[in-house]
C-alpha cells in the first residue's frame, strides 16, 4: 500500500506541529495534529505504510505500529485529504479503537487526530449555525392577532462592542450577525420575541463594534410596541442593544 | 507565564479578556505549549476551538484574496493586500494566530470601476444601494468601497483607494504605497503588500484612528519590528514628518515597547523623549487597554484623542473641518442626491454627524 497524499485545491498551513488545512473544493478547513500532519506529508506515493511507521517512530523515539498509521490514513481519506490511486488505495481499514489505544499507551504514541472545522459559507451564513426552530424571513409574513403592529421597515439600531455582535444575555448568537441571518431578539412586552427580522450589520463608529440594522417585517410582532421592538439595554462586558 | 498561571486566574475572565483583546489563538498556543498541566482542560479546550475556528476562517479569507488578487492581476490593476492574513504573516509568521474579520486591498482610484467588475466576475459586489451609482464610487472623500462575497457570505472586502479617510489628513500617496509594495509568501501563493516601512506607519495611523481598541493592534506592531531588524527607520520617520503622522508612529512604537518590550532604536527613543506628549497619550491607551472593565466606548471622546495625536496645527485644523464637512459614503446613502447636487452632501454631512452624535450624547446622559 502505497498512499499518496492530496495537494491540489488545497491551502496549507503550519502551526507548530500541526497543520490546518483549507479545501477549496469542499469549503472546508481541517487541523491535523502533529501524527497526522506527519502521515500526511510522507504520503508521497512511494513510502509503504511500514516505512511510514518507522519514520514516525525514528521521529517520536518509540515503537510505532502500522495500526497507527492506518488509522491515519483513514481519517485523511476521509476528510478527503488523500488521493485515489489505483495502486494504492488507501481504503478504509476497521481496526478496533480498544486496540489502538492499546497501542499508543504501551508505545507511548500520540494517535493521530484530523479534525474537520466549519468556515463559513454562503449557505452556512444564510441560516444560524444552530438548528433552531427560528423561522426565515419571509415577504409574506403570517398574519398575526396584532394589536400594535410595528410600522413596516422599521429600524431598529444596536450597537455591540464586538464584531461578533455577541450579545451578553445570549440569545443573540455570533452566527445571528451574519447578514441576512434571522434572529430572534427578546422583546419586553412578549418575553422571548419569536420575530422573523431581517438582520444586516455594518461597521460601526469604532473598532472592534458594528452597527446591528433589524428590519421588522410589517405585521409580524403581535406584542411588541408600534415605535418599534425595543432592544435590551447593554449590560455585562460584551456590551449590550441600544434603542435607538 | 506559567507563575502567573499558578496563582489560580480567573481564566473564565482571561478567556473573555483573549476575546476583547483579539488574542485568543495566541493564548491558545501559549497555554498550549508552556501551561498545558496547570490550565483547566475545559479552558483549553474553549480556546483550542476557537483557535481552530479561526484558522480555518484565515485559510478561507487568504484563499479569498489569492482569488481577488489574481482577478485584479489579470485585468491589469496594481493591488497590494494589508492587514488581514498579510499583517497575520508577517507579524507572527502564520496566518492562523491573528483573528481578522476582512480582507483590505489598496488599488489607485483611477482603477476603481474596473476593480469593480474583476470583484463582480467573482461575485464580490458592494452593498446594493451603493452599487446602484457609479458616481458614489467617485465620491473624492470616501477612501474605501466594502465588497461583500457572493451570497450571504460573511467575508467583507474593503477595497481602499486610500489608507485613510479624508477628514483623517494622513496623506500617503497611493501610487507611492503600490510602487514600493513588496510580495510575501502566503498559503496559497505571494502576494503584493505594502512595504514593511509604510506598513509600520499605516498600523499606527490605524490603531490611533480606532483608539488602539484591542492589545493585538500593539501587539501585531511590537511582532512586525521583531520580526524586521532591517527596517529602515530612517525612511519611516522622514516619511511620518512629512505627512505629519509622527507622534502617531511614536504613540505606537511607545505602545509596543512598554506592553510588548518591543526593540526601537535609539532615534526613536530620542524622539520619544523629545515630545511629551507622546507619554501621556501612551499612559491613556495603557490605562484603558489594561482595565478589565473599559468598554472602549469612544464614541463621544475619539475625536478629541485624534486631535491630541496630530503635531502639526494643520492637519488638526483639516480634521475639525473635514470632519464636520467632508461627505462620505454614508451621506450618499441616507440621501440619494442626482450628480448635479453633490455639493449639496456638504451640507447633508453635518446634519447626519449632528445627530449621530447628538443620539450618541442623549444615551450617554
Amino acid at each position: 500500500m502505497l498512499p499518496l497524499s492530496r495537494t491540489e485545491k488545497l491551502l496549507v498551513e503550519e502551526l507548530d506541529e500541526d497543520l490546518v488545512i483549507y479545501d477549496e473544493e469542499r469549503h472546508k478547513a481541517h487541523r491535523l495534529n502533529g501524527t497526522a500532519a506527519f502521515v500526511w506529508r510522507r504520503c508521497d506515493g512511494r513510502t509503504t505504510v511500514a516505512q511510514i511507521a518507522a519514520l514516525l517512530a525514528a521521529k517520536t523515539g518509540d515503537a510505532v505500529g502500522d495500526d497507527v498509521v492506518l488509522l491515519a490514513l483513514r481519517q485523511l481519506q476521509s476528510a478527503s485529504l488523500l488521493r485515489a490511486n489505483g495502486r494504492t488505495a488507501a481504503r478504509p481499514v476497521g481496526i478496533p479503537r480498544r486496540e489502538l489505544l492499546k497501542t499508543a499507551a504501551l508505545f507511548a504514541v500520540v494517535l493521530p487526530a484530523v479534525t474537520t472545522i466549519l468556515v463559513p459559507t454562503p449557505a452556512q451564513a444564510a441560516s444560524p449555525a444552530t438548528p433552531t426552530a427560528t423561522p426565515k424571513p419571509t415577504a409574506t409574513p403570517t398574519p398575526t392577532p396584532t394589536p400594535k403592529p410595528p410600522a413596516a421597515g422599521v429600524w431598529c439600531v444596536g450597537v455591540v462592542n464586538t464584531m461578533e455582535g455577541v450579545n451578553p444575555d445570549g440569545v443573540v448568537g455570533p452566527t445571528a450577525t451574519t447578514p441576512g441571518s434571522t434572529v430572534c431578539i427578546p422583546c419586553p412586552a412578549s418575553g422571548t420575541c419569536k420575530t422573523p427580522m431581517e438582520l444586516r450589520w455594518r461597521r460601526g463608529p469604532t473598532a472592534g463594534t458594528c452597527i446591528i440594522i433589524v428590519t421588522v417585517k410589517p405585521g409580524a410582532c403581535a406584542a411588541c410596541p408600534a415605535g418599534g421592538i425595543r432592544l435590551l439595554p447593554p449590560v455585562g462586558t460584551n456590551g449590550g442593544w441600544y434603542v435607538v | 507565564m506559567r507563575a502567573l498561571a499558578e496563582r489560580g486566574l480567573d481564566w473564565d475572565l482571561v478567556v473573555t479578556l483573549a476575546g476583547r483583546h483579539n488574542l485568543v489563538s495566541l493564548l491558545s498556543r501559549s497555554l498550549g505549549r508552556f501551561c498545558a498541566d496547570i490550565v483547566p482542560a475545559k479552558i483549553l479546550a474553549q480556546l483550542a476551538k476557537d483557535a481552530n475556528a479561526t484558522a480555518a476562517h484565515n485559510l478561507f479569507a487568504t484563499n479569498e484574496l489569492q482569488r481577488i488578487m489574481a482577478a485584479l492581476a489579470a485585468a491589469e490593476i496594481p493591488a497590494t493586500a494589508f492587514k488581514g492574513p498579510v499583517l497575520a504573516c508577517l507579524a507572527y509568521g502564520n496566518t492562523s494566530l491573528r483573528r481578522f474579520d476582512d480582507l483590505d486591498i489598496l488599488i489607485d482610484r483611477s482603477r476603481i470601476l474596473d476593480a469593480r467588475d474583476a470583484f463582480a466576475s467573482l461575485g464580490y459586489r458592494p452593498p446594493p444601494r451603493v452599487a446602484k451609482s457609479r458616481h458614489l464610487m467617485r465620491l473624492r472623500s470616501e477612501y474605501c468601497i466594502p465588497f461583500r462575497g457572493p451570497g450571504a457570505s460573511p467575508l467583507l472586502v474593503d477595497l481602499h483607494c486610500e489608507i485613510a479617510p479624508w477628514f483623517f489628513s494622513f496623506p500617503l500617496d497611493t501610487t507611492a504605497l503600490l510602487e514600493r509594495a513588496v510580495q510575501i509568501a502566503l498559503p496559497g501563493g505571494a502576494v503584493w503588500t505594502l512595504s514593511r516601512e509604510d506598513l509600520l506607519l499605516v498600523l499606527c495611523m490605524h490603531g490611533t484612528k480606532h483608539v488602539w481598541p484591542a492589545l493585538e493592534s500593539v501587539a501585531s506592531i511590537a511582532e512586525l519590528l521583531r520580526a524586521t531588524p532591517e527596517l529602515r527607520w530612517g525612511e519611516v520617520l522622514s516619511r511620518a514628518r512629512r505627512t505629519g503622522s509622527e507622534r502617531m508612529l511614536l504613540l505606537g512604537c511607545s505602545l509596543a515597547r512598554n506592553l510588548f518590550d518591543a526593540p526601537l532604536p535609539e532615534g526613536v527613543e530620542r524622539a520619544l523623549r523629545r515630545d511629551v506628549a507622546v507619554a501621556a497619550l501612551t499612559a491613556v491607551v495603557e490605562s484603558r487597554l489594561l482595565d478589565p472593565h473599559d468598554r472602549h466606548d469612544t464614541f463621544v471622546g475619539m475625536p478629541w484623542f485624534h486631535m491630541r495625536c496630530r503635531e502639526r496645527l494643520r492637519d488638526r485644523l483639516r480634521y475639525c473641518v473635514r470632519g464636520v464637512f467632508a461627505p462620505e459614503l454614508d451621506d450618499a446613502l441616507s440621501v440619494a442626491l442626482p450628480r448635479v447636487l453633490f455639493p449639496l452632501y456638504w451640507l447633508v454631512h453635518p446634519a447626519r454627524v449632528l445627530a449621530l452624535y447628538g443620539k450618541a450624547v442623549a444615551r450617554r446622559w
